[in-house]
């Protein structure tokens, strides 16, 4: 019960971070929800998940929990890298052109080239 | 055919060599007077130096890394009307006089791309274990790229400018030479090797990469590859 009660809480934030990220990734906001209750369901029901992780051969409910919870870590965590990464080729490009505008600018400016 | 040298544009990235740049600036501009240096937002009054000497320089706000700094340096001299540019590392290790022999090549064999090989040339001082690794990046960049070449991490290239307008560099940092080798043979572009010298001294090789650099190039090159 107390497990149940933790992961609840838990749950319970990430429903809140949801909430507050429905605006700019409705997508994300709709599946985190979705886990969020399915989350909660399956820790004050476990039967519900031994049941689930027998059809799938899989020995046990918390098993596949937490083959589940592993497998949207790994693809958050890929997300975050590609996001990471655009921002890295944005932030590139945008000092590139900082860099850039400031020679033109200069240049412009004074006949010459100076810093 | 010759080349009117005031188009030719010397590309120089530069981080943090305030101690060797004025040298290095003196021996470019003897040969080459289109110079442009892109200070890789150094922190130790390389940029002034650079200034001083009368060399554009065009400085990053953040470091970037060699690769990005590169790619300003494309975009800078195909805007200033380059028709050819010189890739020349700012450390020392290069001969400017090789870069007008390989200009000289690079035009009377129309070729787009020349690019300098110190293993047709020669080193002074390259320790061993460097020796061991370029070669290893020889064979990698063979079975990636299918290029034939003896150098394929040599940073003192001839570029037609043409081919700049099709090499967009994404790798910021080290792996940008396998990338620039890649892109030119995908490109179907015309190029050769000529042999030169690379200079290594206590200097370079303590500002030069770690021999575990390699690895970070390799997972740049695999990274850019799954996630392109």
């Amino acid at each position: 019960m107390i497990i149940s009660i933790l992961i609840t809480g838990f749950m319970v934030m990430v429903l809140v971070v949801a909430f507050f990220v429905r605006r700019i990734a409705p997508k994300v906001s709709v599946i985190a929800y979705i886990l969020a209750g399915l989350g909660t369901f399956f820790s004050w029901n476990p039967e519900y998940a031994n049941n689930i992780a027998l059809w799938l051969g899989i020995g046990r409910g918390a098993d596949l929990i937490s083959y589940i919870w592993i497998s949207i870590s790994f693809l958050a965590i890929l997300l975050l890298f590609l996001r990471l990464r655009l921002v890295h080729t944005q932030i590139t490009l945008l000092a590139r052109t900082v860099a850039l505008s400031e020679i033109k600018n200069n240049t412009i400016n004074n006949g010459k080239t100076i810093l | 055919m010759q080349v009117d040298k005031n188009n030719v544009w010397v590309i120089i990235p530069a981080f943090n060599e305030a101690y060797k740049i004025g040298e290095v600036l003196r021996h470019v501009q003897d040969c080459f007077k289109s110079v442009v240096l892109v200070d890789d937002c150094s922190s130790d009054g390389t940029a002034l130096v650079a200034k001083n000497m009368g060399v554009v320089v065009v400085k990053h706000p953040i470091n970037l890394g060699q690769g990005a700094a590169l790619q300003t340096g494309f975009d800078y001299a195909v805007a200033a009307g380059a028709s050819w540019v010189v890739t020349f590392d700012a450390d020392g290790q290069h001969d400017i006089h090789d870069a007008e022999k390989m200009l000289g090549h690079a035009v009377s064999n129309n070729l787009d791309v020349c690019f300098g090989s110190r293993f047709l040339g020669s080193t002074i001082g390259m320790p061993t274990t460097r020796k061991f690794l370029l070669k290893g990046g020889l064979l990698f960049q063979k079975l990636t790229s299918g290029a034939k070449l003896s150098d394929t991490h040599n940073g003192l290239r001839i570029i037609r400018a043409k081919v700049l307008n099709t090499i967009h560099l994404r790798q910021n940092r080290m792996a940008h030479a396998s990338e620039i080798v890649e892109r030119v043979v995908r490109g179907g572009f015309v190029y050769g090797e000529y042999p030169m010298t690379v200079r290594y001294s206590e200097y370079t090789l303590a500002k030069g990469q770690s021999s575990l650099g390699a690895i970070n190039i390799i997972a740049d090159w695999l990274l850019e590859k799954i996630f392109r």
